[in-house]
């Protein structure tokens, strides 16, 4: 396996860090997330998205000054991993303010985004 | 009829600059004409002049600050929720969205706090700084402004003396902070009676 391919997984969240590969993209889904401009804190834990997490169809649902979160499942086709990555943004007219990004492996969470 | 809100105390402001200089100046006098040496000559010229120092770097703000928690205690002692409060250097922004009040305070005017209805509040906008063209655009300002008793009321939600790009996270955050700020001034407004 090539140095770079193990470089650009482990830069990537998108590739699998065992198989050093490019991961499917599955599904994605655009949700609100109850934390307000100035006031944002981190959460690291995956209970927190769980309990907090709401679905939204478009951005424009957002209420101004509230972050979203771009929820994206990915899935290795090699050893069948699935991982979802959250992406916390705090949307100001039409730009995204990247806050936060979280890697998790967690099917609560793929359940949430699948929305069941 | 009620008062006119005001952004300067004129009083104030002559006091709080040149007070302390006037006081200083008396000592020096004080200390040439009665004690030109010794510990008395030590004290007149030293103390007037740190106090002075202490007075102008802190006394502004901390005066300002306890005038904005009276605020907030009068705001919400008269029945009001405070849905939005805004903490700026120059004022203190507070808003109950449902019932259309707004109260603010400013920094050169801390004695008086205003209670005001939300329906007297005009033009408000929001101002991103945004100035220069090209690689050169930027901002070193954002803040959100408004007409109230005819005195325009520039509100900064971000100030620095370095310019950034537009898509900065501290410009952004600034604009967001101001967007919902207009949008509750807005809300204010409709909801006043």
């Amino acid at each position: 396996m090539g140095i770079f391919k193990k470089v650009r997984a482990a830069l990537r969240d998108d590739w699998c860090s065992k198989c050093c590969e490019p991961m499917d993209h599955e599904e994605k889904q655009l949700f609100f997330l109850p934390q307000r401009v100035g006031h944002y804190r981190k959460h690291e834990d995956v209970e927190y998205y769980l309990e907090n997490l709401e679905p939204v169809e478009k951005k424009a649902d957002i209420p101004t000054g509230y972050y979203a979160c771009g929820a994206y499942v990915y899935f290795c086709p090699r050893c069948a991993k699935r991982i979802v990555k959250l992406l916390i943004f705090l949307p100001v007219r039409d730009e995204e303010m990247i806050e936060d990004v979280y890697v998790f492996e967690d099917e609560r969470l793929r359940e949430l985004v699948r929305g069941k | 009829m009620e008062e006119k809100v005001q952004k300067i105390n004129w009083l104030y402001l002559v006091g709080y600059v040149l007070g302390p200089a006037v006081i200083c100046t008396i000592c020096y006098a004080l200390s040439a004409a009665f004690f030109p040496k010794g510990n008395m000559a030590v004290i007149l010229l030293m103390v007037p002049t740190i106090l002075a120092v202490v007075w102008w770097i802190f006394a502004g703000s901390l005066i300002f600050r306890k005038k904005s928690k009276e605020l907030e205690q009068k705001f919400e002692s008269e029945g009001y929720t405070r849905n939005q409060t805004f903490y700026a250097k120059g004022q203190t922004v507070m808003l109950d969205v449902k019932k259309g009040m707004l109260g603010i305070n400013f920094f050169w005017n801390p004695f008086k706090s205003y209670i005001i209805s939300a329906k007297k509040v005009k033009d408000v906008k929001v101002d991103d700084g945004k100035h220069g063209s090209g690689f050169m655009e930027g901002s070193s300002q954002v803040s959100f402004l408004f007409t109230v008793d005819d005195v325009r009321v520039r509100v900064y939600t971000f100030r620095s003396n370095q310019r950034f790009r537009m898509d900065d996270k501290y410009i952004l955050t600034g604009i967001s902070k101001a967007d919902v700020m207009l949008k509750s001034l807005n809300e204010a407004r409709a909801n006043a009676k």
